[in-house]
């Protein structure tokens, strides 16, 4: 590094200003690893949590660095700076498993504050090396490093670790604290614990709830009693808790055990209502965890007064699911619990109640379905128009189709994920196998056409669109027709449509479009020849591959790669008219080169090579992909130059491709460039290059 | 490259993605994490359908060589920028500029002989902001055109186009007293509300875009600028940038408002940080002797 490099370092580490600072570390990393890390070493102690911050990332990312893991031990006694012990722990832990030995070597530091941060660190790392001295920990005099041991043991496990963290939690002379820790990490373990051994515990009011979510995973049945008992227990917390272990219970039973068990589940709760009611209040201001377990427990009960405050809780994005499953479980109660509430509840509360009745089956379900296909909000009728297409409601099409028409109508952009919702709902009722499909597509189809005469442009898209989407072929008439249509963009839906059923009887419109007067048009019949054109197509692409606007031959080409991988043997000819586009315009060249990659073969490979001296870098990767995916040995081999090209994603490309085609003789030329590569991204690539070829 | 799957997620490469996020974060600032490159990569994949060029690398090159007169960069900023806005949002801070700043800099501008106080309110989605403001204008006494003048800009052109036409939903009302809807709003059917033409036509409406000083240029000395929750997109760089354009077009002790869970720590040092009776502000720091208090 330059002195003048080194002594802006410095000034800056001795700045006032903590961005300055923070600059700094950052290019510590330019300084060999023996002088940064002792600066690095001082930084962690930095007033500033994002000077420290920067200090252990660069600290983890320096070579050797974790040697000094015994310096940052020391620093662990530095009771006067709780940002440095904090700092240096989340380093400890980020080195990972080479740190152990010097942790463990610290178990029996004199300072109780260390040993219990050295148990932190230990813990975080989670390295079985240190289960022995952990356990032995388990008698350290002091009671926080007991209650940090046992949190630590927590994230270790097995039966040595669990019969001693029972021991600790059932010890009535052994700090509360202790063993609570020890409780929590026997849940964290999911531990099999004997009931009897818990049974002393419930007694402890401040023990009980976890004790009760110990018994959760409990094997023995005389954990359902107490629990069962603990749902009407006065204390909420409590209360919680035994909801949580049984909905485990139930989680783990059989079919018919579990049925069992949650029907005395409905017994609790019949018995005692305010139970429910306290549950259905929690759902509005309880943290995640505890909602969570709520929702569950009340859709295990099946009460339907619950549904509406179901609806609420599932506001939430991460409860969602978990809601609507409970709804679906309720079957029929649900619907009619949502046809009670349904004016009461607000917009985001009817869309999720659609999501649900999506999911049932009850007539008044899809009766409710119906309406609010026509709900004030258009949000509404998105997930309305949504669960009629799941249901298979046919008789939902006419106000489906009406609906669409209407938004389209509007020709307004918050429209458009209403006619997107409208046309999805459509073709799926349509979809091919359903139950009565073939009539459903028939009727639709002729109530869309009976909308187009008097459609605007933005409708005559949508309906376009949707007969494409409904896919059969003798609708292609009917599509045809709308290849007249004065709007290009409709005519373009058009051809989009056509291309989707797949309509090769409709060449003769196909081939007219490519002489379509909107370039957006030509590019759309292309890309439809290229699909499922004929034995003409490859003439006719041919042809288009001469036009003057630049994206539409752009659109010829990969067309014509694209049909010559559907017919292998017309590949001479497409590579006789894919080879002379390669030096057009850059758009052209690279669809020319991707339309090489789609055709395959050596042949394919050896023409991409004659782009690799253009100054376009997205062109060069393309090639230099096609070339990696089809070129022998010689091909890669040309790649090596462009190892040190000047654009970094082409480095990129190709340090990854010789790598993925295992080239080792490029070993030697990657190595070269890691001397000089000053682009991290690159850096990145060469060394995940060089582990693939050194395996 | 990497390929599209027209009906699954897209594939983009690591190497894409570093070309997109840096080709957007040099045009308009948007700065793409890795956090947000599932977002990047589904609006891309859905441009490179909706332009049919067929691959990622086809639409990166037209994205930096379109030099047609419609060009694509703005299509796709349109479908990165988020436009999620309401009426009255943040309103204590609205109040503090309504019912201290601008009666003061009016004061201030009255005793010079100067005109109305100018406001840009940069980064206006879909126009709720300036709206709420001639709102709570009129509300609090005062004329908009005489006493203050309102610039709105935003980049996405969508978004401006719904600011023109002023027909808004549900959602934007969401903090809104029913009073003031009753007020401002007519129904236009069930689920839209069309505003009236006595705000309306008080917002001049601008596409701009905050990195493009040369087009910023058009407005002239501005009084206040506002620049809510737009900034948290930008990464430090790109903030200060923009903040650095703000205190050049700010007259000295001009007022910069940001989102609450904005901050110009670390950004700029010619801002101070003012408190008033309703919200915090800042207020760009004047040479000595050129302001009153």
């Amino acid at each position: 590094m330059d002195p003048r490099e080194r002594e802006g370092i410095e000034l800056g580490l001795a700045s006032s200003d903590d961005e300055l600072r923070r600059l700094a570390v950052e290019q510590l990393g330019g300084l060999p690893a023996g002088d940064a890390v002792p600066l690095l070493l001082r930084c962690l102690g930095d007033e500033s949590w994002r000077v420290r911050k920067a200090a252990v990332e660069r600290l983890v990312a320096a070579p050797e660095a974790w040697r000094a893991a015994h310096s940052l031990i020391e620093a662990l006694a530095d009771d006067s700076n709780a940002g440095r012990r904090n700092a240096a722990v989340e380093t400890l832990v980020r080195f990972g498993k080479r740190a152990v030995p010097a942790l463990l070597d610290a178990a029996s530091h004199s300072d109780a504050d260390v040993r219990k941060l050295v148990v932190e660190a230990l813990a975080g790392i989670g390295d079985e090396r240190a289960t022995p001295r952990l356990i032995d920990a388990l008698g350290d005099p002091d009671p926080n490093v007991r209650g940090a041991v046992a949190d630590g043991l927590g994230a270790l496990g097995g039966s040595e670790v669990e019969r001693r963290l029972l021991q600790a939690a059932a010890d009535a002379n052994e700090d509360r604290l202790v063993r609570f820790s020890a409780l929590r990490a026997l849940a964290r373990l999911e531990a099999v614990t004997p009931v009897a051994d818990l049974e002393p515990l419930l007694a402890d009011s401040w023990l009980r709830p976890m004790a009760f979510t110990v018994l959760g995973n409990a094997e023995d049945e005389g954990a359902l009693e107490p629990l069962l008992k603990g749902l009407a227990h006065p204390s909420r917390p409590t209360r919680e808790a035994a909801m949580e272990a049984l909905l485990r219970w139930v989680g783990r039973l059989d079919g018919s055990e579990a049925e069992r068990l949650a029907e005395r589940v409905r017994e609790v709760a019949d018995a005692s209502p305010s139970l429910v009611t306290d549950a259905m209040h929690r759902l509005r201001g309880a943290e995640f965890a505890t909602r969570l377990v709520l929702v569950q427990f009340l859709g295990l009960l099946r009460w339907s007064e619950a549904v509406e405050p179901l609806l609420e809780a599932a506001h939430d994005e991460a409860l969602a699911e978990v809601v609507l499953a409970s709804l679906v479980a309720l079957g029929e109660s649900a619907e009619q619990a949502i046809e009670r509430c349904w004016r009461s509840i607000d917009a985001r509360s009817r869309q999720l109640a659609c999501d649900a009745l999506a999911r049932t089956h009850g007539e008044l379900g899809k009766v409710r379905l119906l309406a609010a296909a026509d709900d004030p909000e258009p949000e509404v009728r998105c997930h309305a128009a949504k669960a009629l297409g799941r249901r298979g409601a046919i008789a939902a099409i006419p106000s489906l189709v009406a609906r669409l028409v209407e938004s389209a109508e509007l020709d307004d952009p918050d429209a458009e994920d209403e006619i997107a919702a409208m046309s999805s709902a459509i073709v799926e009722l349509t979809r091919p196998g359903g139950f009565l499909a073939q009539e459903a597509a028939t009727r639709t189809v002729t109530l869309l056409g009976e909308h187009l005469p008097a459609a605007g442009e933005a409708t005559r898209f949508a309906i376009a669109g949707v007969i494409g989407r409904i896919g059969r072929p003798e609708d292609a008439s009917l599509l045809a027709s709308l290849l007249s249509d004065p709007s290009p963009r409709v005519r373009r839906a058009t051809v989009d449509a056509l291309a989707e059923l797949g309509a090769c009887q409709e060449q003769e419109h196909l081939r007219l479009a490519l002489a379509d007067e909107s370039p957006m048009v030509r590019i759309a019949a292309a890309g439809a020849l290229g699909s499922c054109g004929g034995p003409d197509a490859p003439e006719a692409l041919g042809q288009l591959a001469r036009d003057t606007d630049l994206w539409v031959r752009a659109a010829a080409l990969r067309a014509i790669g694209t049909y010559a991988a559907r017919h292998p043997e017309r590949l001479a000819e497409a590579l006789s008219m894919l080879e002379p586009t390669l030096q057009d315009a850059a758009p052209v060249a690279m669809a020319a080169v991707d339309a090489l990659r789609e055709t395959g073969g050596d042949s394919a490979a050896r023409a991409a090579s004659a782009v690799l001296g253009r100054p376009e870098p997205e062109i060069v990767q393309a090639a230099v992909r096609c070339i990696g995916q089809h070129g022998d040995a010689g091909a890669l081999e040309s790649l090596l130059p462009l190892v040190a090209h000047g654009h970094w994603s082409v480095r990129a490309e190709t340090i990854q491709t010789l790598a993925e085609r295992r080239t080792v003789r490029a070993v030697p030329t990657i190595l070269r460039r890691l001397e000089v590569e000053q682009d991290d991204f690159v850096r990145a690539a060469i060394l995940r290059a060089l582990h693939r070829l050194e395996a | 490259m990497a390929e599209l799957r027209p009906n699954d997620a897209p594939l983009m490469s690591d190497a894409e993605f570093r070309m997109f996020s840096e080709l957007v974060r040099e045009h308009c600032g948007l700065n793409f994490g890795p956090e947000s490159r599932f977002l990047l990569e589904q609006r891309i994949a859905r441009r490179v359908r909706e332009t049919e060029v067929g691959s990622f690398a086809s639409y990166h090159y037209r994205l930096r060589s379109d030099t047609s007169p419609d060009p694509e960069l703005p299509k796709l900023v349109d479908d990165l920028t988020t436009n999620e806005t309401y009426f009255m949002r943040e309103l204590q801070q609205l109040k503090a500029l309504v019912q201290e700043v601008i009666p003061e800099v009016l004061a201030e501008r009255r005793r010079h002989g100067g005109g109305p106080v100018a406001i840009w309110s940069a980064g206006c989605a879909s126009g709720e902001e300036p709206y709420s403001i001639v709102m709570l204008g009129i509300e609090a006494g005062l004329v908009p055109g005489r006493d203050f003048r309102i610039y709105a800009s935003d980049i996405s052109r969508t978004a401006l186009q719904k600011a023109r036409r002023a027909v808004y939903r549900e959602a934007s009302f969401r903090d809104m007293d029913p009073g003031q809807r009753a007020r401002w709003f007519e129904a236009k059917d069930v689920s839209s509300y069309k505003l009236s033409d006595t705000i309306k036509r008080h917002v001049d409406f601008l596409h701009l875009n905050l990195l493009d000083r040369s087009r910023i240029a058009l407005l002239g000395q501005l009084d206040v600028i506002i620049c809510r929750n737009v900034m948290i997109y930008f990464d430090m760089d790109v903030k200060r940038r923009v903040v650095g354009t703000f205190s050049e077009k700010l007259r000295p002790g001009g007022h910069l408002l940001v989102g609450r869970s904005e901050s110009l720590l670390h950004v700029s040092t010619q801002f101070e940080l003012r408190h008033l009776k309703n919200d915090m502000v800042y207020r760009l720091a004047a040479p000595v002797g050129e302001l009153g208090s």
